[in-house]
Formats: C-alpha cells, structure tokens, sequence
C-alpha cells in the first residue's frame, strides 16, 4: 500500500477555499496511486474564531486569576482540530471521495500523561488501515493523542503534544504507516534562505538535510516543527515541506547521505531576547560557583529557555525571551543569598538587575545592612535584542567565517553584543533594530540568493 | 571591535579553524584545535594584544532531543554542570545537544556526574 501522509497546517484549513484546494490535492494524490492519509490542524491561526488562541482565551475570559487545568485545556483546544477534521473529512465527501475524521486517540495515538506537552509514547495505525481497506480517506487531528494510565481507565485522557504537534503527528504517523512520503502544507513555498519580510526575495531551497532544517528551525524559521524532522529522520521517510497555494516544488528534506549539503543554508533570527550579563568580581572565589549554580537552578525550576549562553572566571549571562524576561525579573532581583562565613564575616549577596537598584532591592539592602556585608551582584541588562544565526554545514568549521561574519556587521554598523556556534550555526546577538539589516548583510555576504 | 577583527583576521591568514568564539568586555575567547596553538602564537605575535593558551581542552556533548524547546532544560544541564565543580570554559547548543568545554582531566569525572544527575531510564 503506498501510504502518503498529508498534513496541512491552519492557513490551509482556515476558509471553505482554502480547504478545497487542499482537499483537491489529496485527490489528486489519491489519483497518482496514493492512499493518503490526512493530518489538519486546528482552523486559523491566532485571532481566528476557531483557533487553539481563541479557545484558550475563553477560559481566560472568565477570570484571569483563575488559572485552568492542564486537562481541560487539552479537552478544549482539542476541539480546533476535531472541527477541522470533520469539516475536512466532509469536503472531501463532497468530492465524492470516502473519507472518516479520527481524534488522536481513535488514530491509535498513545502519549504519555503530560498534560499539554505530551509525547507519543506508541501508535497502533489499525483503525487507520482499516479505514483505507475500507476506501476511506482518514483524516485525523493533529496535535492530541490518548493517555491510558496504569489503571487502564476507559477511554484514557486526551492529551495535546505542544508546540508544532500537528507536524509531529503527521510525521509519527508517516513512520507507523511506513509510508512512502510526509508531505507539510502550509503557506510557504518551503523552507526558505530567510524570512522574506527580511529578504523579500530569498529563494527556495530544493533540499535541505533534517539536522540543517532542525537547525533552522530552533534558530527561528519554524516552517516545519524541528520534533517532527527528527522522528522522520530517525524512520528515514521523505519529508516534504510545500506551499498549498501555489505549484511550487517545495523543499525535500532528506538525509545527509542523500544530499552533501552546501556552504551556507540560511540565515535565520528569533524573537526577540532579553540579554543578562552577571558581573561576579563582588563575589568570594569559593563561592562563585554555589551563586552561578543558584541562578540557573532558578532558572530550570521557573522553565526559562536560556540562549547564548556565556561562562566566565568573572560574570555568567544568557539571553531569555522577552516574554519570559517579567518572570526572571520577578525571582532575580532582589534575590538574597547569604555566603559563607569567613573569618566572622558572612556577606548578604543581594542580585541586581540593571545598573539602577530597583525599589525593591533598595528596600532590602537598607534592611539587611544591619545583618552584615551586603554585597551586589549586577547584571547589565540588554532589552531589544534578537538572535541571527547563519546555518550550514561543515563550513561552520572552516577558518575566517567567523572573521567574515562580524566584518560583514561591522561594515553594515551592525552591533554584536555576544556570539555563539555550534556545528550546524554561527550566531549573533543583535540589537532588535538592526536585526533585518543584519539580516540581509549575511544573506548577501554569503551569496544565499543564488543557494537552491 | 577593530582590535577583535585583527586578531580574527590574523588567525584566518594563517588557516586556522576556531569554535565557540566568546566576547567579553576587554577581548575574546575561543577554542582551536591543540597542535594550532604554537601557529596561533606566531599568528597573535604581530597583533601586539595580550593573549594566553589554556591546554589541554575536551568538548563534552551532552545529548538531548529538542533541548532548546524543552523549558528550562538548558538551565538544568548548566546547574548541573557548575555543581560538579568542573571549571567550564565555554559552552554551545545545537538542536540535540549541548557542547561544554572543559579541562580534559575534568571530563570524564564530569560526565558520570551528569548521567547520574540527568539520565533516567526512559532517556
């Protein structure tokens, strides 16, 4: 049976038009000999009626001190894509071809018991393989699954599997099935060498290996979730990322004994990032180590993402997403945390956020100055930043591109607060004005408009 | 940044591939392969700017799918590592891993540690 799984994302569900020609190319491939099966997101994106945001805000709507479960938002936000699925499965009637919708769990789904951030432990595809045996055309909810617990509770819990699920889906269901081809549709003709509203014209690329487009996709250009390419990298099964609304080929994405690779993929940049910069010089050698450790020990207990992370004898910092900035500025400054005694004295290390101590760190040193030395530990904040990151392959190792890259921003007036690399990327940390610029200064240095 | 540019530009000229390139307020850090250190000091000789050579150095890769997406899980490993004690030099991460350097003497000590402290039996 030559399986091919189509998912298609909110854009391509959003309206009766645009579900037509989705639906049209699930026929078409069911014309070439395929048996598709069908993945849909929930329809819209943020704003929209039916959209996960729009669900959440009606809980939130009733009170926003009252924060609701875990469980119950997955029984919501579940509903964006069942309705999809439905609607889909009946435009697809309507074409007169068979079709069924499927929740998660129906699809043979299983994850484990993490409520909004679930992760498919198993799928058994029968009922899915039934359907096609039966002619139909299944279409199934991305995004959800079904917990069974040790107690075997009928039924088990609906679960969703975080950011990206519905590519996920699409691509675990890909390596139950064995099938024969993933296929991503969204609203982009594929994966592209920069975002285009940086780079208006940044061509397609044709081919990328599943470690470049995981890359990419965790430095900024979420075209397709970076889980989904590695389940479909770890089942070698093509994984397609194509536009639904033009004729485009879109981009393969394969593995790097199939495709060598090039230079330079791309040049991607993220949200935008709070940089912090702890100054550690007021702090006893010996105890440098337990501050360090206390800081990011705050930060994994709060669920920080940190970035470009920098260690030092003399400071420690990482950048954090300005979203999450509020909530380290609520548990960092004013932080106290008394030292060791030596030689009777035990300084009060009391943290410090900007150059300027805020109320609430006045207020506490003038409260602990009669309980010992107190001492500041000042991180320089840097609001506004962004993240540009070039990424390739091996070319990351060559001599002078580290060179070559902040030459290029420095000509351009770029400033670069902080670097980092890894194998696949080189990264820069930007002010968020400059970021377009930086941008196409790259994308230009490294003749990515002629990259396919 | 122009006095950044001339040492990157001096040890390119000698065709010398370097990793994990760190600012600081004063200079810069980076990691190069150990039989490039005495090219690098040739290299940095005419640059006139005060330099030293940390040896031996190992990189240490710790594992994890979607370690970036995974909140605070990269604050987790860090906690980690600054309570084994280890000096770390410098740090990266990529999609499915994390990349420490580290004194050689240091890794292995450093690397049961965090398989002890991080890897359950599911990971």
């Amino acid at each position: 049976m030559r399986i091919k799984v189509m998912k298609f994302g909110g854009t391509s569900v959003a309206t009766a038009e645009a579900r037509m020609t989705s639906a049209m190319r699930v026929v078409s491939a069911k014309e070439q000999g395929f048996k598709p099966v069908v993945v849909v997101s929930a329809i819209g994106r943020k704003g929209q009626p039916y959209a996960t945001d729009t669900l959440i805000n009606m809980l939130r709507e009733i009170d926003i001190n009252v924060e609701p479960e875990a469980r119950e938002l997955d029984l919501l936000v579940a509903c964006g894509e069942i309705l999809s699925a439905v609607i889909f499965a009946h435009t697809l009637k309507t074409l007169g071809h068979a079709s069924q919708a499927f929740r998660g769990g129906q699809a043979g789904i299983r994850t484990d018991g993490v409520y909004g951030n679930a992760r498919i432990v198993g799928i058994n595809p029968i009922s899915l393989i039934r359907s096609i045996e039966s002619g139909n055309i299944p279409v199934v909810c991305g995004f959800q699954g079904v917990f069974v617990g040790g107690d075997g509770a009928p039924g088990g819990e609906l679960t969703t599997l975080g950011r990206g699920g519905s590519d996920t889906t699409g691509a675990a269901l890909g390596a139950a099935l064995r099938a024969e081809a993933v296929e991503i549709f969204t609203d982009v003709d594929g994966v592209k060498t920069a975002d285009p509203d940086a780079v208006p014209h940044a061509p397609t690329l044709r081919k990328v290996t599943y470690d470049e487009v995981a890359e990419i996709a965790h430095l900024g250009a979420k075209v397709v979730h970076p889980r989904a390419a590695e389940i479909a990298m770890n089942y070698s099964i093509p994984l397609w990322v194509k536009s639904t609304f033009t004729e485009d080929e879109g981009t393969e994405i394969v593995n790097r004994e199939a495709f060598p690779g090039r230079r330079v993929t791309g040049v991607t940049h993220t949200g935008k990032l709070v940089y912090l910069q702890f100054d550690l010089d007021t702090v006893n050698e010996g105890e440098k180590a337990s501050l360090e450790a206390r800081v990011y020990e705050t930060m994994a207990r709060y669920g920080v993402n940190l970035f470009m992370l920098n260690l030092s004898p003399s400071s420690t910092g990482f950048a954090v997403p300005r979203s999450q900035y509020p909530l380290v500025q609520d548990v960092l400054d004013g932080l106290v945390i008394p030292g060791s005694d030596v030689d009777g004295a035990r300084p009060l290390y009391i943290f410090q956020i900007g150059q300027h101590g805020s109320r609430e760190v006045e207020t506490q040193a003038a409260l602990l100055q009669p309980l010992g030395q107190v001492r500041r530990v000042v991180a320089q904040l840097t609001e506004g930043c962004t993240m540009v990151s070039l990424v390739g392959h091996e070319y990351m190792q060559q001599p002078g591109v580290f060179l070559a890259v902040l030459r290029t921003l420095a000509d351009g007036q770029v400033t670069v607060l902080q670097t980092s690399d890894s194998d696949y990327s080189l990264s820069v940390l930007v002010p968020e004005a400059e970021t377009n610029r930086a941008v196409r200064l790259l994308h230009d240095r490294f003749g990515l408009a002629e990259v396919r | 940044m122009e006095g950044r540019l001339n040492v990157l530009q001096a040890v390119s000229d000698a065709g010398i591939s370097i990793d994990f390139l760190k600012l600081s307020p004063s200079g810069m850090s980076f990691l190069l392969p150990e039989d490039r250190a005495e090219d690098v000091r040739k290299a940095m000789e005419p640059c006139a700017h005060h330099f030293s050579i940390r040896s031996p150095r190992s990189i240490l890769l710790v594992h994890a799918v979607s370690i970036r997406d995974e909140e605070g899980m990269i604050a987790n490993i860090v906690q980690t590592l600054i309570g084994t004690g280890a000096h770390v030099d410098h740090l990266g991460d990529m999609h499915d891993r994390m990349l420490v350097v580290l004194k050689t003497d240091d890794v292995n000590r450093v690397a049961e540690h965090i398989r002890g402290a991080l890897m359950t039996e599911e990971s």
